[in-house]
């Protein structure tokens, strides 16, 4: 990765709203990152390989060429993780992004605070994995090694599939997984609308770790997408 | 020669020859066989008188050729029962008066004999040659008549823009062809009729009756048929597939009967104008659907930039004020902080609204298709009430929610919408402090989701409108977007559920969103 020459890292903005990239650049810029801009998809495939950026967040609605067909372009030859930026609305265009290898997306219109932690998270997956055996979020501790999930220091006792599925949440942690994704990994299934299973073990799940269950802090609903383990401090 | 020309020409000759067509039929037919008769005795009276004077000249035998042309002339004019009437009386005139010996049947010479016979047999084979000529003739004229009036009939018709021209067309066709006045006759409702274009066609008392027979049979009736013939006109039937059927009507000018010819004829303009009616609308249907996909596109096309155009500064103006909430730099007056806070709130509810009107847009155009799977109702309530915590903090939201709810098949977003719309409803409806209750319950193959508030209820002039859009009740606070509601309604039926809105005997409304149950197997059956 090219981290600039101030340590920066270098964000690559595919995005044909010349205010919204000015915004983005503004908010960026003022938490520790360096802005590269582009304003259509061409330019956005060009600047991927001259700036070789640490991030890349795509607009899925471009001028010129589609959102999808940029990242999967740049997909061919990059791992380099890509936020999408979408609209409400076009849950199957994200799912179909994220299906292509996007990292993760987010809504317009978004608040800072929301985005600086999707690029938090995003940006730790084009980083080299330290090889973590306990994770943790707020009250919830997984030692992978030991399979031992434990709230608030308590041990709790999961079946095998809830700790699978659990243990996927952790290895993508802060990450949206879809619907698809999750019944591939876990249930080796290729019927993505067939989510009765995994809605059951949600629930199971939420029953177990969640300290309210009807308002869950962990283990998020993305309405339409999927699901997402919430990285607490 | 240029199709100008071409076209000149054809319009030129074609309806002139029509008219001679006409004019000639016209005298055909008002020789009655009466008349023929008379006129075949008149010659032969007529050519004995003459003979009387120019046979003492020219002598006998002279005289038999003379006749002879008389009967040839005359088949050119009249019919074989004269022809025969002529050629009997002229040989046997000739025999009795001129040929020796004169007023005597009597025949002195075998020759004379044999002249009188040669005579008969001559006049009779020519005028039967004659008559078979001309009624050859005739049933040339007739076809070509036949013919030319489809012709005229189907460019006429072809060249029609619209139904009003269409009409007119037919009658003007019909009236030159049949020597009638025409009419074109749609009924309009219970058993009654109307001429179209066509004014003075009176449709009252036989005509009316005539006219019911038509369209309860779809067989001609009126004058010349064996239906209802005392009525002024004959009506026809026109076998398109318009219902219900329109009627050709006819008053015919002429006094002898309607011949099988004009019938065929009939029959045949008939079917051309039941073609053209069809060709005419479908090509309305085609035009119509060009029309609707244009508005179509247009509309996808409109709210593809909408989505972008309003969006995008919604996002910047959320962006931006967001940026300075979250500095939140003690600088900051409260005054500013108020107004940057009601700068978001704002911000929020244009975005909801734009969001309502393309959901609106595409429930309009068809375009919502729910993507099902297999859905938590418990999670489905959970999202929408966080969705809604906002607008509801005002208020106290009870939820009733049964552990043992089945999964359900649905669109989560969409149920979403649904649920979110109706809290955010209740919550503009009704007075802060008071309560609203959301409960999920199933019944043996329906999902029954219901959002109970303690407000004002609905004035119940409204309650049937309340599900249209932009409809708002007398009184109601404003702050809603007039969509919020007919959203519930569509994405419900999108589902194949229904929703319905009642006020609660305690007080207060009640919305309730019934959603078929496909899959059975609730939370404890899949655990198994």
């Amino acid at each position: 990765m090219s981290e600039s020459a101030n340590n920066k890292p270098v964000v690559l903005v595919i995005e044909d709203e010349a205010q919204i990239r000015r915004l983005l650049r503004v908010c960026l810029e003022r938490n520790d990152y360096q802005v590269v801009e582009a304003s259509t998809g061409e330019a956005g495939i060009d600047g991927a390989i001259q700036h070789q950026p640490d991030l890349i967040m795509l607009d899925l609605g471009l001028p010129d060429l589609d959102g999808l067909s940029v990242l999967k372009r740049i997909r061919e030859w990059s791992k380099v993780p890509i936020l999408i930026l979408s609209v409400r609305g076009r849950e199957e265009d994200k799912i179909n992004a994220l299906d292509s290898g996007a990292n993760d997306y987010i809504t317009k219109p978004f608040s800072t605070g929301e985005l600086l932690a999707r690029l938090r998270v995003v940006r730790r997956y084009g980083l080299p994995r330290a090889d973590v055996e306990t994770f943790t979020s707020g009250n919830l501790t997984v030692d992978l090694a030991t399979r031992t999930v434990k709230m608030k220091g308590r041990i709790v006792r999961l079946t095998a599939t809830e700790y699978s599925l659990l243990a996927l949440f952790v290895q993508h942690a802060g990450k949206v997984l879809t619907h698809g994704q999750i019944l591939r990994e876990i249930w080796n299934s290729q019927e993505v609308d067939k989510t009765g299973p995994l809605r059951v073990y949600m629930g199971y799940l939420r029953e177990k770790l969640e300290t309210d269950p009807a308002k869950p802090q962990l283990l998020v609903t993305e309405p339409g997408v999927g699901y997402r383990l919430v990285l607490h401090d | 020669m240029t199709e100008a020309e071409i076209k000149s020409v054809t319009a030129g000759t074609v309806p002139a020859s029509g008219t001679q067509v006409t004019a000639h039929r016209r005298q055909m037919q008002r020789q009655s066989p009466l008349y023929q008769y008379a006129l075949a005795l008149a010659a032969v009276a007529g050519v004995t008188l003459a003979a009387f004077l120019f046979t003492p000249l020219v002598g006998a035998h002279a005289t038999a050729l003379v006749f002879l042309l008389a009967v040839v002339l005359l088949a050119l004019i009249v019919e074989r029962g004269p022809i025969l009437l002529a050629a009997a009386l002229s040989a046997l005139s000739w025999e009795y008066f001129f040929l020796p010996p004169v007023f005597d049947f009597r025949l002195q010479h075998f020759e004379d004999a044999m002249l009188v016979g040669m005579y008969f047999v001559v006049a009779l084979v020519l005028g039967q040659l004659t008559a078979r000529i001309r009624a050859q003739q005739e049933l040339e004229r007739s076809r070509e008549e036949h013919a030319t009036g489809l012709y005229l009939l189907t460019r006429e018709l072809s060249q029609a823009a619209n139904s009003e021209q269409l009409i007119e067309k037919i009658v003007q066709q019909l009236e030159q062809a049949f020597n009638a006045r025409a009419a074109f006759i749609v009924s309009t409702q219970d058993n009654r009729f109307q001429s179209r274009w066509t004014v003075d066609f009176p449709l009252l008392g036989a005509d009316h009756e005539a006219l019911l027979w038509v369209a309860r049979t779809g067989l001609p009736a009126g004058r010349f048929s064996e239906h209802v013939n005392e009525a002024v006109g004959l009506y026809y039937p026109i076998a398109s597939s318009e219902r219900p059927r329109p009627i050709l009507g006819l008053r015919l000018r002429q006094t002898h009967s309607f011949s099988a010819r004009q019938r065929n004829l009939l029959e045949a303009f008939s079917q051309q104008i039941a073609l053209a009616l069809d060709r005419n609308r479908l090509n309305q249907v085609a035009e119509k659907a060009r029309v609707l996909a244009e508005s179509e596109r247009m509309s996808k096309t409109l709210l593809d930039s909408m989505s972008h155009e309003m969006r995008t500064p919604i996002a910047a103006i959320r962006s931006a004020a967001g940026n300075l909430a979250a500095v939140a730099e003690p600088s900051f007056s409260p005054f500013q902080q108020q107004m940057i806070a009601e700068i978001e709130e704002a911000t929020e509810r244009l975005n909801r609204l734009v969001g309502n009107v393309l959901e609106a847009s595409r429930l309009e155009s068809g375009n919502v298709r729910p993507r099902l799977n297999d859905c938590d109702v418990a999670e489905l309530v959970h999202v929408a009430v966080a969705e809604t915590e906002k607008q509801l903090s005002h208020h106290k939201l009870s939820v009733a929610l049964p552990r043992s709810l089945p999964l359900v098949r649905m669109d989560f977003v969409l149920m979403q919408q649904v649920l979110t719309n109706l809290l955010s409803n209740a919550a503009l409806h009704t007075p802060p402090g008071t309560t609203i209750e959301l409960c999920a319950k199933a019944e043996t193959d329906t999902l029954i989701l219901s959002v109970a508030d303690s407000g004002p209820g609905i004035p119940p002039e409204s309650l049937a409108r309340v599900f249209d859009k932009f409809h708002r009740a007398r009184n109601a606070p404003t702050g809603g977007t007039g969509l919020g509601l007919s959203l519930v309604k569509g994405f419900a039926e999108a589902h194949g559920g229904s929703v319905a809105a009642a006020n609660r005997p305690g007080g207060g409304a009640i919305f309730t969103v019934r959603l078929p149950l496909q899959t059975n197997h609730s939370l404890a059956a899949a655990e198994a």
